[in-house]
């Protein structure tokens, strides 16, 4: 306080009792603020954020158009809450404060039944699904539509918000979802795999379901596309402690983590896989990528434009083109003992267009469009014909 | 800048208040002056130059009110000041909501002005008006000094969302005023009072109404009730919690700010209502407009006419939409109503009911109030009464009253005087009080730490009377 003589400030008496908590007060507000502005001043700034996987806003460079235009106050104002000291513990403090104080049944659209963590979307953005039928049908008209045999098939896997709808929680229209698919896609034979799954089947810390799960799924789809016979389903299980899923980071409490669990065999052992893009050839499973952002990246090396599958212990010719998100990831690799090749296409990746320069057999192969309900209620990531 | 950020919390306060109180008294209000011209500065730069020449024409209209004392001279500058502060409010907030209806009126096509609204511009051109009208008046002493006079115009605790300070009410402050332990302890206690009030109920409720009831697509009768008890609760924290900021941030810094609400949840009339509601504006309104027009010592008619050019001006203060001129007059209708027929009704029947009548007129004000346009105002209060089929109960209404109930209870609870009653009554208990003044620093950073959780994840966060 000041106390300036001659001030003409005055100091009202008060009781003692009063003045020992004007004190406190004064002392630990001044003490509270002051604390981390300091520790603010001096905190070092993050890159990026490991749990929400992206990078941190960094100090804004100053400039008189910046300032006139407020950016600058409002690149400060992301800075400093972006860059806070102990920003991970605060984040936990709020999930815990809005889901355990304040009974939230989501904080930050994610909500959390029985250890499963999800996201809540409950309005289904039609121009989305619309967007995804366009982009589909463009691919058929262009490179599908003349086929010898017909023998192109759809499939939608639902995210783990469908299986929530029965436990009091929102959700997307999904009956809507695959009416409008169906009906946008005539020309494509639907493979429902609804019934083959249930929210054990996913992961609890990550959008994706768990492969060692999915067998049935992987025989429902190979049953309608006509490889069944030529799967052993035969694996062994292996698995990789720790798995921290996207919502893991995303919720900020402290949840188990799961355990990603990859299948493989004498077969898949085999296989290579082919990338396009960097034009080197791996294996289905790279297991360095765990260690990485996303364990799922251990899929199929995560997120590639365009992949080739090859079986060298093949006992057909046939080949399938799966056009696909990273649910596929892990479906694919247990269809590859059903054929020679599999190539794999991601359309958010590489523009429709481009897909004629390679020597992708349109013409005489399965195709499989396998898109999760995540994506194709935000699909305005496909590409467009030329990007 | 806003109150509810970082920035503000754990940058601009702490240096400003190690500045304050490092600084000697004479030096303080340039303190003041300086943090407040950058605080304005960093929401609008441009602005902060309208904002001082706001400043600036009042000073000097003040000083030539008070040199000419007396004469008809001093009227014209009165005149001149008023006029020069209606027609910048006029010109930055009213201009294009003219043009439109010029537009629609005459079938014309002249071209919007498209101008952003300077923060805080009715606020801090009220407090002008005040200052150089009671100088006029004789009411307040003329302010030689620009500095006190700029100080007090964009003191930045009350700058952006009031209350509106009365020129006279920190006269003497702006001179001499007290810091002590005990107004930094109030104000800081109010101050983290009123940040709690704006980050954990208004935004969460917020939330609700915008992110919850506005995009949903499965509205049943119930959610729009819950919508206008929703948005009626949230625009109550929202606003008294940034009062109560301003007054906590005032007595840090030795000032004391005016009450701006008293829990106008409880009343039990309209006019009781605005007795407790933005008392700041209802009381500017009443000695500047109302009473100047002849008050109810009037007739009838002129009365009936007085009302509604003041509720007419309460609307239209708040926004430049007919929405909030259609809310304005609505209350002045049921303040006429209550003068000749009402209050005499609800004087014989029991008092829980002058309450529900009360609470259904607010919700139903605030359903207007936050309408973007008058057809969805209709739409709004249709929704509430089942207009277009609509379902009793939905999924979405379930859902959304299980995740939001328990911040309902908090609101409606926090809304009444229950907790200050009971604080204030264990305070008087000699035993007691020693647990409280425990407490209460420990309450105090318990919820500066659940505040600043609620910054870092970047939280809904605007300002609903920034538009005012």
């Amino acid at each position: 306080m000041d106390k300036q003589k001659n001030s003409p400030e005055t100091m009202v008496p008060v009781k003692k009792g009063d003045r020992v908590r004007n004190i406190a007060v004064t002392v630990v507000f001044a003490l509270f603020i002051g604390v981390f502005f300091l520790l603010c001043l001096t905190h070092q700034p993050l890159e990026k954020s490991e749990s929400e996987r992206r990078p941190l806003a960094q100090f804004p460079e100053i400039t008189w158009e910046g300032i006139l235009d407020v950016s600058v106050m409002a690149d400060f104002d992301e800075y400093v809450m972006d860059q806070f000291p102990f920003r991970e513990g605060f984040r936990k403090l709020y999930t815990v404060y809005q889901m355990y104080v304040m009974n939230r049944k989501d904080t930050n659209n994610i909500a959390m039944e029985n250890g499963y963590l999800a996201e809540i979307k409950k309005d289904l953005n039609e121009k989305s699904v619309n967007n995804a039928i366009e982009k589909i049908r463009l691919i058929y008209e262009k490179y599908l539509q003349e086929k010898a045999n017909g023998d192109v098939y759809f499939s939608i896997v639902p995210d783990k918000g469908y299986f929530l709808a029965d436990k009091g929680y929102l959700s997307l229209d999904y009956d809507k979802l695959v009416s409008m698919m169906r009906e946008g896609l005539t020309e494509l034979e639907y493979i429902d795999i609804f019934g083959e799954l249930s929210l054990e089947d996913y992961y609890k810390t990550d959008t994706h379901w768990s492969q060692d799960k999915i067998s049935a799924v992987a025989m429902k789809i190979a049953e309608a596309i006509g490889c069944k016979d030529r799967l052993s389903n035969n694996y062994v299980v292996n698995a990789l402690e720790n798995f921290y899923g996207v919502y893991a980071g995303q919720i900020a409490l402290d949840v188990k983590p799961d355990t990603l669990y990859y299948l493989t065999s004498d077969i898949l052992d085999a296989c290579t896989v082919y990338d396009y893009e960097t034009g080197k050839t791996g294996k289905i499973y790279d297991l360095a990528k765990f260690e990485g952002t996303d364990g799922y990246d251990v899929f199929l090396s995560g997120t590639r434009a365009l992949l080739r599958i090859d079986n060298p212990n093949a006992t057909t010719d046939e080949e399938l083109i799966v056009f696909r998100d990273s649910f596929g990831s892990s479906l694919i690799p247990l269809l590859a003992e059903g054929y020679k090749s599999i190539y794999i296409v991601d359309i958010r990746y590489v523009a429709p267009s481009l897909l004629g320069r390679f020597k992708i057999p349109f013409e005489s192969a399965d195709v499989l469009f396998m898109y999760s309900t995540l994506i194709l209620d935000s699909s305005f990531g496909f590409k467009g014909w030329n990007g | 800048m806003l109150f509810s950020s970082i920035s503000f919390l754990y940058y601009f306060l702490p240096i400003v208040l190690l500045l304050y109180f490092a600084v000697p008294f004479r030096f303080k209000n340039l303190v003041l002056l300086i943090s407040s011209l950058f605080f304005y500065f960093y929401g609008e730069p441009i602005y902060t130059l309208l904002m001082l020449g706001t400043s600036l024409s009042s000073y000097i209209h003040g000083l030539l009110i008070h040199k000419f004392k007396g004469t008809v001279w001093s009227k014209v500058f009165l005149w001149s000041s008023v006029v020069t502060s209606l027609a910048v409010l006029g010109f930055f907030k009213y201009s294009d909501f003219f043009i439109k209806n010029v537009n629609n009126i005459f079938n014309s096509e002249f071209a919007l002005l498209g101008l952003a609204l300077p923060i805080g511009i009715s606020f801090y051109t009220f407090q002008t008006l005040s200052y150089t009208i009671d100088v006029y008046r004789g009411e307040a002493e003329v302010q030689k000094s620009f500095i006190r006079l700029a100080t007090y115009v964009s003191l930045f605790p009350q700058l952006i969302a009031g209350p509106i300070v009365r020129y006279t009410t920190v006269e003497a402050e702006l001179s001499k005023r007290t810091h002590s332990f005990e107004n930094f302890a109030d104000g800081a206690t109010r101050f983290v009072i009123g940040l709690a009030k704006k980050v954990l109920i208004a935004n969460a409720l917020g939330d609700f109404c915008t992110n919850c009831f506005r995009v949903s697509d499965d509205k049943s009768i119930a959610f729009y009730w819950l919508y206008a008890i929703a948005f009626s609760l949230h625009i109550y924290f929202d606003f008294s919690g940034y009062s109560d900021m301003a007054i906590g941030l005032g007595r840090i810094f030795g000032f004391r700010f005016l009450e701006n609400f008293n829990y106008p949840f409880i009343s039990k009339s309209v006019a009781e209502f605005w007795r407790r509601w933005h008392m700041s504006l209802g009381s500017w309104f009443r000695d500047y407009v109302y009473i100047p027009l002849g008050g109810n010592r009037v007739s009838k008619w002129r009365w009936l006419f007085n009302t509604l050019v003041v509720w007419f001006l309460t609307g239209f203060w708040h926004g430049a939409d007919w929405t909030f001129i259609v809310w304005g007059l609505y209350f002045a209708l049921f303040l006429m109503l209550e003068k000749f027929f009402l209050k005499k009704f609800f004087d014989k029947i029991p008092r829980v009911f002058s309450h529900i009548y009360v609470l259904f007129l607010i919700l139903i004000s605030f359903v207007i109030f936050n309408a973007n346009g008058m057809s969805e105002a209709i739409s709004d209060i249709g929704g509430m009464f089942g207009a277009g089929g609509l379902p009793l109960w939905s999924k979405e209404t379930g859902y959304y009253l299980a995740s939001y109930g328990l911040l309902f209870v908090i609101a409606l609870f926090g809304a009444t005087p229950v907790m200050k009653t009971v604080v204030l009554k264990l305070r008087e208990n000699e035993k007691v009080r020693p647990v409280i003044h425990v407490l209460e620093p420990i309450v105090c950073v318990v919820l500066l730490i659940v505040i600043t959780a609620c910054f870092v994840n970047g939280s809904f966060n605007p300002f609903l009377y920034f538009r005012f």
